[in-house]
């Protein structure tokens, strides 16, 4: 727990640089750990070398992802004990009301729309990170163990 | 005749019993009086006849010792037949030679008369000859009243007359109850032939008993050939088909029973059966009375719809899974670019002059409002695909509301407001608040140049009685000659550089007004104002 790390689990690789520098751009200096599908993300929770990962201190989770979708990847997370309380924020293109409710079903701690105009993309990023990575509390998932 | 015809039937029924019993009564009348006259005539020739031989053979002797006086003695006895007026006898020569008359005023003929029998008005007269062996000795006449033809009928027209009376009276009542014997049937059957759906009785056993014609043309088979046969051969499931009327006599009767007649020449029609048992006047069941209703074209329009109702799904599912794709992949490409306009600004701008930052500019503007039409496009789809609900509300309090929201996200303007309180429309509240969102949301928007922006929402019923709702505003109006581009996505009436948007508004407004069956039209004037109607079906 000395270190807030994020996994940022995206695909593309253009949101994933703007992502960064949006992070980097508003001072939040914290590791950024990337999954680049579903599998990988899966595997960084669940694989062979998974309890040599640290856990992430909030998780953005893009929707639309090769292999293992967006919502599949959180229905995995709230499954299993080890990972059920783990903070997952969805970070999407879609505005589909479809996807927002089903997130929010399956337990997704917040939904962010990702918008065209990077201005307020950083705006959300900077609040994103204000608000995991300092001002909210959470319980430490692997304390058990 | 025309006015028999327009007389119920009934009535005329009674009346053709009547005259028929009448003519018949008044035929016989006058053949039985013809008869009798006939009769009564010969028989009187023949009495007169007889007692003209009888008299010749008396007078034979007379005349053979020329007694006159024997012979008037003897005629002078005819005076005891009162209808004997005139008897003569003659002698052989034809002189006459002693004579009886009941009264003066009457006379003999002074010469004999050729034999034969004759009747003269009230009277018969018969001339006869008196023989002796083969001779001739002398003639025999009497003239005889008889009763007269008039008043024999004038004595048998009382007998008929009281006849006729009480066969009438007998008549009546008959002709009364056969109204239901005859009538009613008749009546029945022209109401069975009337309809236009095939009808059918059918016995407790199952055999036909009758049919209309609507019966013979879906069958394709003549009414003799279909009565005495069992109902159910006429469909393609003839168990189904025997379950129904079982049921009918079982239940009493079936509703929208559906079936299928087949056609003798193949063609099978889908029809609802509805049948009832008909009773007789002790409430004795005598069969099932069934009328079928031909939904074959129901049953086609039925799959036609479900067909496009299927057609649309897929439409629509393929255009779920475009606008799914369009929200996600679209935007990032986007994104991108904006994001790095604004890298290679904010991290390269020492290596950028003034004029590739104004490019850099434009890139991200183009973006963003390529990113705007986007959302925009998902809208208008969004509008079409999403469920309706119907309920009643209050159309002025939506309009407070997004008044008092633009209020609250542009402070620094004055505008002035009129809502006519209480406007209740059944409608979609979530679509409705889409409807007024943008048309007041235009309002505001195009009175911002104006010095005392006003904005009116109300409701005035139209020349068709309609009720229309509007939104006015003394803004920058448009020229009429545009106002077929008004409700197209993405027409724009004013430069965005002059009022921003992307020109979906409107489309998403009529879309809304359109699905709840509605109409909406636009007036405007440029530089005083517009005004948006709309109707919302009750």
């Amino acid at each position: 727990m000395s270190e807030k790390i994020i996994l940022l689990i995206e695909d593309n690789p253009d949101d994933e640089a703007l992502t960064l520098r949006a992070l980097k751009n508003n001072n939040i200096k914290n590791e950024v750990r990337v999954a680049r599908d579903g599998q990988e993300a899966l595997d960084y929770f669940f694989g062979e070398n998974a309890s040599s990962n640290p856990v992430p201190t909030v998780v953005l989770l893009d929707l639309k992802l090769p292999k293992v979708n967006g919502l599949e990847v959180l229905r995995r997370i709230r499954e299993d004990k080890r990972t059920e309380m783990q903070p997952v924020v969805i970070l999407t293109s879609s505005t589909e009301e479809k996807d927002l409710i089903e997130g929010y079903k399956l337990g997704a701690n917040s939904y962010i729309k990702k918008p065209v105009d990077f201005g307020q993309f950083m705006d959300a990023v900077r609040t994103l990170g204000l608000y995991w990575l300092v001002m909210n509390e959470t319980p430490s998932p692997r304390q058990g163990q | 005749m025309r006015r028999l015809a327009e007389l119920r039937i009934r009535t005329r029924l009674t009346i053709i019993i009547v005259m028929t019993c009448t003519i018949a009564l008044l035929l016989a009348g006058v053949i039985i009086v013809a008869y009798d006259n006939h009769t009564y005539q010969s028989q009187k020739e023949k009495s007169l006849s007889a007692q003209a031989k009888i008299l010749a053979s008396a007078m034979t002797a007379s005349l053979e010792f020329d007694d006159s006086r024997a012979a008037q003695e003897y005629l002078a006895q005819l005076a005891t037949n009162p209808q004997i007026i005139v008897a003569a006898v003659y002698k052989s020569n034809g002189t006459l030679f002693a004579s009886y008359s009941s009264s003066t005023s009457v006379q003999p003929p002074n010469l004999a008369e050729p034999q034969g029998s004759r009747v003269e008005g009230n009277q018969v007269i018969i001339s006869s000859s008196i023989l002796q062996g083969q001779r001739q000795v002398g003639s025999v006449y009497l003239q005889a009243s008889i009763e007269s033809l008039l008043s024999r009928i004038t004595r048998y027209g009382g007998i008929f007359l009281l006849a006729i009376g009480v066969a009438l009276l007998l008549t009546l009542p008959i002709a009364l109850r056969l109204h239901y014997a005859i009538a009613n049937p008749i009546y029945a059957r022209s109401l069975i032939e009337a309809s236009l759906d095939p009808l059918i009785t059918i016995s407790p056993n199952g055999e036909i008993t009758d049919v209309n014609s609507a019966t013979i043309d879906a069958t394709g088979i003549s009414r003799d050939k279909l009565i005495g046969t069992d109902f159910s051969n006429y469909f393609t499931e003839p168990t189904k088909a025997k379950e129904s009327y079982l049921q009918v006599f079982k239940e009493g009767a079936v509703t929208d029973y559906p079936l299928t007649i087949r056609n003798i020449n193949g063609k099978l029609i889908d029809v609802l059966y509805n049948a009832s048992v008909y009773k007789d006047e002790h409430g004795e069941v005598l069969g099932v009375f069934a009328a079928a209703r031909d939904v074959t074209a129901r049953k086609q329009a039925e799959l036609e719809i479900n067909r496009r109702t299927a057609e649309l799904q897929v439409a629509n599912q393929e255009l779920e899974a475009f606008s799914y794709s369009v929200s996600h992949d679209l935007r990032a490409p986007l994104r991108a670019i904006d994001g790095f306009s604004l890298a290679l600004l904010e991290d390269c701008s020492d290596m950028l002059d003034d004029m590739g930052k104004g490019y850099l500019s434009r890139v991200r503007a183009a973006t963003q409002r390529m990113g705007q039409l986007i959302d925009d496009m998902l809208e208008l789809a969004r509008i079409s695909r999403v469920e309706m609900r119907h309920e009643a509300i209050n159309l002025s309090t939506i309009a407070m509301e997004v008044l008092l929201d633009l209020k609250k996200s542009d402070e620094n303007r004055e505008v002035e407001w009129d809502v006519q309180p209480d406007l209740i429309a059944m409608g979609d509240p979530r679509l409705l608040r889409v409807v007024l969102d943008n048309l007041i949301g235009n309002a505001w928007k195009y009175t911002s140049r104006q010095s005392h922006p006003h904005i009116e929402f109300g409701a005035m019923s139209n020349p068709e009685g309609v009720t229309d709702y509007f939104v006015r505003d003394n803004g920058a109006g448009f020229n009429m000659t545009y106002a077929d581009k008004l409700f197209g996505a993405f027409q724009r009436l004013h430069a965005t550089t002059e009022f921003p948007g992307t020109g979906v508004g409107l489309a998403i407004v009529q879309r809304i007004i359109h699905r709840h069956g509605g109409r909406v039209r636009g007036e405007g004037v440029p530089d005083q104002g517009a005004t948006f109607y709309f109707s919302l079906p009750k």
